[in-house]
């Protein structure tokens, strides 16, 4: 059990209040992780359980602005978890570029957009390429088994 | 020369008219199947139907051939992903990107776009010019902004009419530089004295502007 109630200053923003979003921000605050989501359709935010005791900010979250209402000035990590790639990899930019974020993650459908550059400290994970691994993991096992 | 425009409707459309009028080689990638066919059939440009921010659809539209490509779209994420795309993957030689909020100018440009248009920026500036146009005929920033140059016209209410220039308490950082009169051309000194229908070009730094025309004119604006 967690004595102390996290600094304010560590916290985590996610950026996108959708399916995955949502599933984010209700684990990761059922962990004891300070979170805040971002999301501009305030219908969105209703997905997050009543039990969630993190923060919610309505807004486009491309926007700075919002971004440091969210409080990305002192966070320790940003997922950008919107249904654009485009927005998750500029909002995974300015949170690493500009704010000099360490821990930033961007959900990207299409990896071919992925544009890392060695100065930017931003992990993309792609969802399609994450359950391709893990369907081969499945049927690897499942082979392995009868083979055995 | 070869240009590539990237996203937008209907801003699109007439500028890929007029570029092609100007004599430009224009290729344009859309989303919409129907509009694509549409600005073909009727401007006769060449389009390429797909989304702007996959390569592959770049690619097929000559990206890597084309010596600009313009990301025109009013959304700023897409913008700045088709711009990094060209030049990281792509190497297309010059970028520009419409910047719709105008705090993402410098992000952009860190981030390696060429040129950034704000339209936004252009707006508001535009507007603030045209609302000191009463008393003001021209407005011009210079240095980003930081210096002002304009035009004051000396009416009848004028505090400073008939006065000498020596006279009159400018703010620090600003200066009357020339005084146009009729059709002739003065360049002030201390002893000059402004009459009724004078225009003052003045010389100013972009915080005193305000206080300068407003002693001028007689007539506080903004």
């Amino acid at each position: 059990m967690r004595l102390f109630v996290k600094e304010k200053s560590n916290g985590l923003i996610i950026v996108g209040c959708g399916r995955l979003g949502s599933s984010l921000a209700r684990t990761m605050a059922e962990e004891g992780q300070n979170v805040t989501v971002i999301d501009c359709d305030e219908n969105a935010l209703q997905k997050l359980p009543a039990s969630y005791e993190g923060c919610s900010v309505i807004g486009d979250g491309t926007d700075t602005d919002i971004l440091e209402t969210a409080g990305i000035r002192h966070a320790a990590a940003l997922i950008a978890a919107t249904d654009d790639d485009a927005a998750n990899i500029m909002i995974a930019q300015i949170a690493s570029r500009h704010y000099q974020l360490k821990n930033v993650i961007a959900y990207v459908e299409n990896t071919s957009k992925a544009v890392n550059s060695p100065e930017i400290n931003m992990i993309m994970i792609s969802p399609t390429i994450l359950s391709v691994k893990e369907a081969q993991k499945i049927l690897f096992h499942v082979k392995e088994e009868k083979a055995v | 020369m070869n240009i590539l425009l990237v996203g937008g409707h209907t801003r699109t459309r007439y500028l890929a008219a007029a570029l092609k009028a100007r004599g430009y080689h224009v290729r344009v990638v859309g989303d919409d199947y129907g509009w694509c066919k549409k600005l073909a059939d009727d401007y006769e440009v060449e389009t390429v139907c797909g989304d702007g921010t996959d390569p592959l659809t770049l690619k097929e539209a000559a990206a890597d051939k084309m010596d600009m490509i313009a990301a025109v779209s009013g959304k700023d994420a897409f913008n700045l992903l088709v711009c990094e795309i060209a030049k990281k993957q792509m190497l297309t030689r010059k970028t520009l990107a419409v910047v719709n909020d105008p705090k993402n100018q410098k992000l952009f440009e860190e981030l390696g776009v060429d040129k950034c248009v704000s339209f936004t920026r252009f707006l508001e500036d535009r507007i603030e010019q045209e609302e000191i146009a009463d008393h003001i005929c021209r407005y011009l920033p210079i240095a980003d902004g930081r210096v002002v140059v304009c035009e004051a016209i000396i009416d009848a209410d004028s505090k400073v009419l008939n006065r000498k220039l020596w006279e009159i308490p400018l703010p620090p950082q600003s200066i009357i530089g020339c005084i146009i009169r009729e059709d002739q051309t003065l360049i002030p000194q201390g002893n000059t004295q402004l009459e009724e229908g004078d225009h003052a070009v003045i010389l100013s730094s972009a915080e005193s502007v305000d206080e300068v025309t407003a002693l001028l004119s007689g007539h506080k604006k903004r």
